[in-house]
């Protein structure tokens, strides 16, 4: 994975169509040997073994019945015809025609059922590897998602199982009944006449050549064509999907000239496609006519010798029909079975990867029933790619109940510890377990049933809102639903929505807010009544007081639960029974709010960054204190001390009141707020000189602004 | 009717080349009989008792007539269908592009009723559909009409009895066909029903398979799968039927019509034999093929008039599209909006997505050139819905927003959001390079400009830190990337653009303090004279505002400066005072702790 050295952007339009086609032509090469997927393919065939035995047999009727057309018509002419002519009477072409029309029927019975066969044996097996691959794609590993990207993952559930059902339906039986329709219209030939025969094989290698090996090149170009359509289509849906950045980036007249481009480049390709069909088909009629009226030539210096009857001319013909249309579709099974077998290739990869998260050996599984929630990471390293660790050395005990908080900065590995503890992944080193359990010993099923898991990415179904927040308990009733809706502070503005808990969410939750999202995620979480509660950011976006609101509430749905909570606003995890942080993929600290605070490690630093203004003089908590005079100024390791912090405070408050009073009588102070700001940050560097004359100058300045005549 | 002159309006542009395809079609037709009648010359030659002198002198006459017509057919054949296909390309080569382009200016509305799954098959098999018809349906029709009066004028003049017998399965033929199609029809359209939901299902449980995962309804899920799945081959299996059946009868019709004209054909033979009225095998032969002939198209037909009702169908897809105006877009008049100062007013803004439901009510708000506007609010008061107001994604109900003193609907749409940089709440990367993503509005950009932005909004060292740094490739929609990674993506992406007005939707929401305070310092030095919104839920970052507007089911209900708002003790207060509290304990921690 992963193209290296990408063109530079901008170096015009199609980038990202360029890369498509690479990919698309990587998809041609094969990997697995045909037999190999043709034994594998066989397999699905088995369950239908009677109807395959019915469906060959039907076909080599049908087969044998090609043949026997140009006979009748070889004998009315040269029998019945001449016959009546002698006699004087017409009568005799009357048997022929029963004998005919009760052939014909046979004949449409015959097709009917082969037909019908093809496409039950065809469409059941596609169905049955539907089937399997939607399991498998409900099992398999996550990593593949992050990899295949959803199109192409579709494609093969889609187009290439369509392309088998074709191939298993008629493809593979009709080698056998075409290999049969050859070569009896071969013997039949060669009964009826030899020299006919003889001539026909030498305008064979005309007739037949010429377009074989032709086709070839014709196939190229429509899989380049193809190919070129599936590029387009794909430019198509991912500026479609992302128009609201394409918009806002006013990308519109260079995403058009990329779509320009390959819409040319489909028609291009396809213009070129027509040109080659257009010259082999010139090719192909060309050879034809040469075979055709070389036959006739002979034929007729033959009829004239009366060493070929007429009859025996005109069955020929069809004869040369019969022998040549199977024997090309044979001369194409090579072709057929190539792309086939691709599509095979394509399916089968999908049904084998990895599931790298595998259930556990009958025996040792474990099926828990209600859990106490007691979570530990033990000697945990893990990476998405087993090289570059993402988490490493993770040790953590939760306790049953406990609520545990993880944070740290971004991309630090908490979500991470999710997946592991969701079991998207197993760990590389190191084992985690619930209850005592190992993880990989517990079924999937029972382990899920567990937890309750709000994602950071929130998810949501088309369908109401109702089936959504329903998602986990199909089976919960309206009452329940508003029960966790109401929990999540979710119920007012569901209510406020047109249709209420029956608005339907559109394609990508358009039309609710992302906030509005988070909520939904959140009561679908909390309606399973899990006994582990997972919070993944679940409230990032949610305004602190609905979130304050929201804990409010939780405080009494946790009660009984194992709860883990990720977040960055640091007031949503400070009561934590604990509280884990992680750095780089290391537990870099843990403990109660205060035992971290004490610590003053990078907890505290984290925690801090939210009351920025905890580094700037404090003349605020003062005035929260109600406390006319200046607050006792904390100290903080990288202010200098004791540079007479009770002066400049006595200033700075004496300089916000002076803008105030100007800002009021209509003087512009933007010049000064400005300064006020500068005069923070030299504080905050310790330059403490300066912003003492800084200081001093402002307020000079503002005093004499009053004196002034206003404007 | 409409639609149709419509779509020929885009073939019109090639109209001379159609015409002459079209010509070519019936002097086709016409050289496609010729050798069928120089055969026949020789075959009523060889009838027998037949005199070798004679044959020998038509059969050379007749072989260079066979090879002549048979090479100039092919060739005119060859001319024909790729003049043919040259016009149908052109037609939706130009069709896409309009579609590309009517797409492209659509407003966000648009785009939130529909599904990206309908729009794009719209311009892709719709369109696909319409090429059939433009290149087979007329072209069709011509060639069967050609073709039927060639074959109908040489088989008569032969003998018209047989003739008759000819044309007796025509009806038989249309009436199979016809009934075939009506039947299928409704066939093929549950079918794609049920095939777009097998499409539908595939992509949603896709991109939601952790969710099914995690609540564990993998069966449930399965098994809507498999109604689907069994739907669809109980539909094959229907349609199986049905094709199995239908063009089989004709083909058992044509063969009982074939074995009756040998058995005509026999008797005539038989009868005239020896009268100078004689019908010889030659004759026999040609109403063989000319039967075959004029039936072939027949099977046709019906289905060419079926892509009729079909392609007009998807005409009226297409230009459903090309004809929903968009809501948002230039007055006729608009001017080019000059490079902007950044004032930005609200003036009594009213605005709904349903009219009738307004999200936000009676805005006024002044934003002075360089400000820095911090919006608060509950999740759905509604700041993402005026912050999209500003770029004019969408068009106010009532009032007017100015910038500059222009009202944004006077001004030209690409001007006016060349100026402005939105970092969007719903974060879209994708699937390219980061590179390429943080390039995408400034695709020319060097890569010193990439990695400056990247480094004002923290991300540099973590690209850095990737194998492949720049060039790595994130996944269908960043899923490689952290929550954290992908917003701080998008900030350098806006960054890039470098506007005169900034917005930024609550884009470090995933993103912890320590990384939102460098970004904010990294931004303080980047928002110097320009103007910016900032959406966030982290009261921390905004404190330093030059006013903050705190919205309420879609009203302001507070705006002014930090010292301002909490002067006044409302809601800004409350929030703040709820966030900001256990700030008072460190402050006594320290004190105590401290000093
Ligand atoms: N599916 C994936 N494949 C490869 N790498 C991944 C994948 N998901 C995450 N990563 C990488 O693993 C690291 C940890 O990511 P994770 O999502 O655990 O971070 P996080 O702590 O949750 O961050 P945030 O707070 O931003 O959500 C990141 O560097 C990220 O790029
Ligand atoms: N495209 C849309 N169509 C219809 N309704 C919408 C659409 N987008 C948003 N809404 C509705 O408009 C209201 C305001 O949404 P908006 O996204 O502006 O909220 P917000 O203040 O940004 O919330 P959050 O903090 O959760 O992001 C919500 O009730 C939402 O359901
Ligand atoms: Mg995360
Ligand atoms: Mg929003």
């Amino acid at each position: 994975m992963g193209w290296h050295g990408g063109p530079p952007p901008g170096r015009g339009p199609g980038w990202r169509h360029d890369r498509f086609t690479r990919r698309e032509e990587e998809k041609l090469e094969r990997k697995v040997s045909d037999i190999v997927l043709l034994r594998r393919l066989m397999t699905y065939l088995a369950p239908y073994k009677r109807r395959v035995i019915a469906l060959t047999s039907l076909m080599i009727g049908a087969a044998i019945m090609s043949l026997v057309t140009p006979l009748m018509t070889k004998i009315v002419l040269d029998r019945f015809i001449p016959a009546g002519i002698e006699a004087g009477k017409t009568s005799v072409l009357n048997i022929w025609l029963l004998a005919m029309v009760a052939l014909l029927l046979a004949q449409f019975g015959l097709s009917y059922g082969r037909q019908y066969l093809i496409a039950w044996v065809g469409n059941k097996t596609i169905y049955q590897l539907r089937e399997e691959m939607v399991s498998q794609i409900q099992e398999m590993s996550i990593r593949y998602f992050a990899e295949g990207e959803t199109g192409r993952i579709m494609s093969r559930v889609t187009n290439d199982a369509e392309q088998l059902s074709y191939f298993l339906g008629s493809g593979l039986v009709s080698v056998v009944s075409d290999t049969i329709a050859v070569v009896g219209a071969l013997l039949l030939m060669f009964t009826l006449s030899l020299q006919l025969t003889l001539l026909s094989f030498a305008v064979i290698p005309v007739m037949f050549l010429v377009p074989f090996f032709m086709r070839r090149r014709i196939r190229k170009a429509w899989r380049q064509t193809r190919v070129k359509i599936a590029g387009m289509t794909s430019v198509l849906q991912e500026t479609v999907s992302g128009m609201k950045v394409v918009q806002a980036f006013t990308r519109e007249s260079r995403d058009m000239e990329t779509f320009n481009a390959v819409n040319l480049e489909t028609v291009r390709a396809r213009l070129r496609a027509t040109l080659m069909a257009g010259l082999f088909r010139i090719g192909v009629g060309l050879a034809q006519v040469v075979g055709t009226v070389a036959l006739l030539w002979y034929s007729a210096i033959q009829i004239v010798n009366g060493t070929v009857t007429f009859g025996t001319f005109v069955a020929f013909q069809t004869l040369l029909m019969n022998f040549f249309r199977p024997l090309m579709t044979i001369a194409n099974f090579y072709n057929d079975f190539q792309s086939a077998m691709a599509g095979a290739e394509r399916v089968f990869e999908l049904l084998d990867t990895e599931r790298e998260v595998e259930e556990a050996p009958e025996g040792e599984l474990v099926e828990l029933g209600e859990v106490r929630g007691e979570i530990v990471y033990d000697h945990v390293t893990f990476g998405y790619d087993p090289r570059t660790p993402v988490l490493r050395d993770i040790n953590l005990v939760i306790r049953p109940k406990e609520k545990v908080a993880l944070v740290g900065p971004t991309g630090a590995g908490k979500t991470t510890m999710i997946n592991l503890l969701c079991r998207f992944y197993d760990p590389q080193e190191g084992s985690i377990t619930l209850d005592g359990y190992d993880l990989r010993k517990i079924s999937l099923r029972s382990l899920r049933k567990q937890m309750g898991i709000v994602l950071q990415d929130p998810f949501l179904f088309q369908g109401t809102i109702k089936e959504n927040i329903k998602y986990g308990r199909p089976e919960a009733t309206d009452e329940e639903v508003i029960e966790a809706a109401k929990a999540v502070n979710a119920h007012e503005f569901i209510m406020k929505l047109p249709q209420g808990y029956e608005t339907v969410v559109r394609e990508g939750a358009t039309n609710l807010s992302v906030g509005q999202r988070q909520l939904i995620t959140f009561a679908r979480a909390l309606l399973v009544d899990p006994k582990i509660l997972i919070l993944d950011e679940a409230t990032s976006s949610v305004d602190p007081y609905t979130e304050l609101i929201i804990q409010k509430g939780l405080e009494r749905l946790l009660k009984d639960r194992t709860a883990i909570i990720i977040a960055h606003r640091l007031s949503t995890v400070r009561n934590a029974d604990k509280i884990v942080v992680i750095d780089n993929g290391r537990i870099v600290e843990m403990g109660r709010h205060e035992e971290l605070l004490e610590k003053g490690g990078l907890y505290t630093r984290l925690y801090m960054r939210q009351f920025r203004d905890l580094e700037e003089p404090e003349e605020l908590t003062a005035r929260q204190r109600g406390a006319g005079e200046p607050a006792q100024r904390p100290s903080m390791g990288r202010r200098p001390r004791g540079a007479g912090p009770g002066a400049l405070r006595g200033k700075m408050m004496e300089l916000r009141r002076l803008i105030k009073e100007r800002e009021a009588e209509g003087h512009d102070v933007r010049e000064f707020k400005e300064l006020s700001r500068s005069i923070f940050a030299a504080l905050r560097r310790g330059d403490v000189n300066s912003a003492s004359r800084k200081l001093d100058e402002a307020i000079e300045r503002l005093r004499n602004l009053s004196n002034k005549p206003q404007t | 009717m409409g639609n149709f002159i419509r779509l020929m309006k885009y073939v019109a542009r090639y109209w001379y080349l159609f015409a002459l395809g079209l010509g070519l079609i019936v002097i086709y037709r016409y050289l496609m009989v010729v050798p069928g009648l120089a055969t026949r010359r020789v075959l009523n030659a060889l009838t027998p008792p037949f005199d070798p002198d004679e044959v020998f002198r038509i059969l050379p006459r007749a072989a260079l007539t066979i090879i002549g017509a048979s090479i100039l057919s092919s060739v005119v054949n060859f001319v024909q269908m790729y003049l043919q296909s040259y016009v149908s390309q052109k037609t939706i080569y130009n069709l896409r592009n309009d579609l590309f382009n009517a797409l492209i200016q659509k407003s966000f509305s648009f785009y939130d009723r529909s599904r990206v799954g309908d729009i794009v098959s719209r311009v892709t098999s719709d369109v696909d559909r319409v090429r059939r018809m433009t290149s087979f349906w007329i072209n069709q029709m011509i060639s069967i009409v050609a073709g039927f009066v060639i074959w109908i004028g040489v088989l008569l003049s032969i003998n018209p009895w047989m003739t008759i017998l000819c044309l007796l399965p025509a009806p038989f033929v249309f009436l199979i066909t016809n009934r075939y199609r009506k039947l299928s029809r409704p066939i093929f359209a549950e079918q794609r029903r049920v095939f777009a939901e097998m499409n539908i299902f595939l992509q949603q449980n896709i991109v939601g398979t952790r969710v099914v995962r995690i609540f564990g309804q993998e069966k449930r899920e399965k098994k809507r799968f498999t109604g689907i799945n069994r739907r669809y081959f109980d539909l094959q299996l229907e349609m199986a039927k049905i094709r199995a059946l239908y063009p089989g009868l004709n083909t058992l019709i044509m063969g009982v019509v074939t074995a009756l004209i040998y058995w005509l054909g026999g008797r005539l033979i038989i009868v005239t034999h020896g009268t100078p009225m004689e019908f010889k095998w030659g004759d026999l032969m040609i109403f063989v093929q000319g039967m075959s002939s004029l039936m072939a198209p027949l099977r046709f037909l019906s289905f060419i008039v079926g892509s009729y009702t079909e392609a007009m169908a998807a005409a009226a897809r297409i230009f459903e599209i090309l004809d929903t105006e968009p809501e948002v877009k230039d007055k006729p008049d608009a001017v080019p909006l000059p490079p902007v100062k950044g004032e930005v007013v609200f003036e009594n803004v009213t605005f709904g997505y349903d009219p009738d439901r307004p999200v936000l009510k009676n805005i006024n708000l002044r934003v002075r050139p360089g400000e820095t506007v911090a919006i608060l609010g509950p999740t759905g008061s509604g700041k993402s819905t005026l912050l999209y107001l500003i770029p004019r994604f969408y068009d106010v109900t009532s009032g007017r927003i100015l910038i500059d003193g222009y009202d944004i609907r006077d001004v030209k749409l690409k001007s006016l959001r060349e100026q402005i940089g939105i970092a969007l709440q719903d974060i879209y990367i994708f699937s390219a390079t980061i590179r390429e993503n943080i390039a995408y509005g400034k695709p020319d950009a060097t890569m010193e400009e990439i990695v400056a932005a990247a480094k004002a909004a923290q991300i540099h060292d973590f690209i850095m830190s990737l194998p492949d740094g720049y060039d790595t490739v994130v996944g269908e929609r960043g899923i490689t990337l952290s929550g954290g990674q992908k917003q701080r993506i998008t900030i350098a992406r806006t960054l890039l653009k470098d506007p005169r007005i900034l917005i930024f939707d609550d884009t470090t929401s995933f993103v912890d303090t320590e990384t939102e305070y460098k970004i904010q310092k990294a931004l303080e030095a980047l928002l110097k004279g320009r103007t910016a919104f900032i959406v966030t839920q982290r009261l921390s970052a905004i404190k330093n505002a030059d006013k903050i507007v705190v919205l309420k089911d879609g009203e302001i209900v507070e705006c002014g400066t930090h010292e301002e708002l909490l002067a006044k003790d409302g809601i800004y207060a409350t929030i703040y005072r709820t966030q900001f509290a256990p700030r008072e304990e460190i402050l006594a921690r320290r004190m105590g702790g401290g000093e």
